[in-house]
């Protein structure tokens, strides 16, 4: 199975078939990336303040 | 209410597996508002901490249901574990910015590992230095990610 991408600017996660990140409309994706996080509430979500996620949904922790 | 992080238990090497099912639990669950899904506010997975997938949520009992009925979680581990002891997986911050020419360091990954080496060139955008081997017999220049080195010694002064 393909690896998924991963923006390196917004760091969201997306399929590898994907070309465009639907977060924050950049094209510098990457296959390279590590650690998880599944956001599902944001605006409670301590992770998501100190790592400045806004919107739900799934994150690397590093891009390289 | 204030954020806990629960410590799951799972089977090693389905942990981003476990992440991903409760996740889809949690948006399936979500049009129907649950409690559940609303509760729960995150799921981390840390790759160098195998078996182990932590939940930000408010108390043990919604991540008790969130993670039910799943083939791969073994058990929760009582108790809370402390931000700081996940924050510093999380922020990940790069010595490139500490580092300057001149600095002697020592490589801690890849085939010139253990070797100490002179910082010849630095490249802040991609986290990338040049350095010089001190213990090869003539003058090699390699270039090889800030996350392989060790600063050993600061170079004295900036002159």
């Amino acid at each position: 199975m393909a690896k998924e991408l991963a923006c390196r600017k917004c760091k969201i996660i997306i399929p590898s078939s994907g070309r465009v990140c639907p977060s924050c409309g950049g094209t510098d994706l990457s296959t390279d990336w590590s650690g998880l996080i599944v956001l599902s509430n944001p605006d409670k979500s301590q992770v998501a303040k100190q790592l400045d996620f806004t919107k739900p949904g799934r994150y690397a922790i590093k891009v390289s | 209410m204030q954020s806990r992080f629960f410590a799951v238990k799972t089977t090693g090497g389905q942990e981003r597996n476990v992440a991903k099912f409760v996740g889809n639990r949690l948006e399936r669950d979500e049009t129907e508002n649950s409690i559940i899904s609303s509760a729960i506010r995150s799921i981390v997975v840390i790759d160098s901490l195998k078996g182990y997938v932590f939940f930000e949520a408010p108390n043990a009992q919604v991540v008790s249901d969130a993670i039910s009925g799943f083939k791969h979680v073994k058990n929760m581990i009582p108790g809370i574990v402390p931000y700081e002891d996940i924050e510093k997986f999380l922020v990940t911050r790069s010595i490139v910015s500490e580092i300057s020419i001149n600095d002697i360091v020592e490589i801690t990954s890849g085939p010139f590992k253990n070797m100490k080496a002179k910082i010849s060139r630095v490249e802040v955008g991609r986290s990338e230095v040049t350095i010089m081997l001190l213990d090869a017999p003539y003058q090699l220049p390699v270039t090889v990610d800030v996350n392989g080195i060790r600063i050993v010694e600061k170079s004295k002064g900036n002159d």
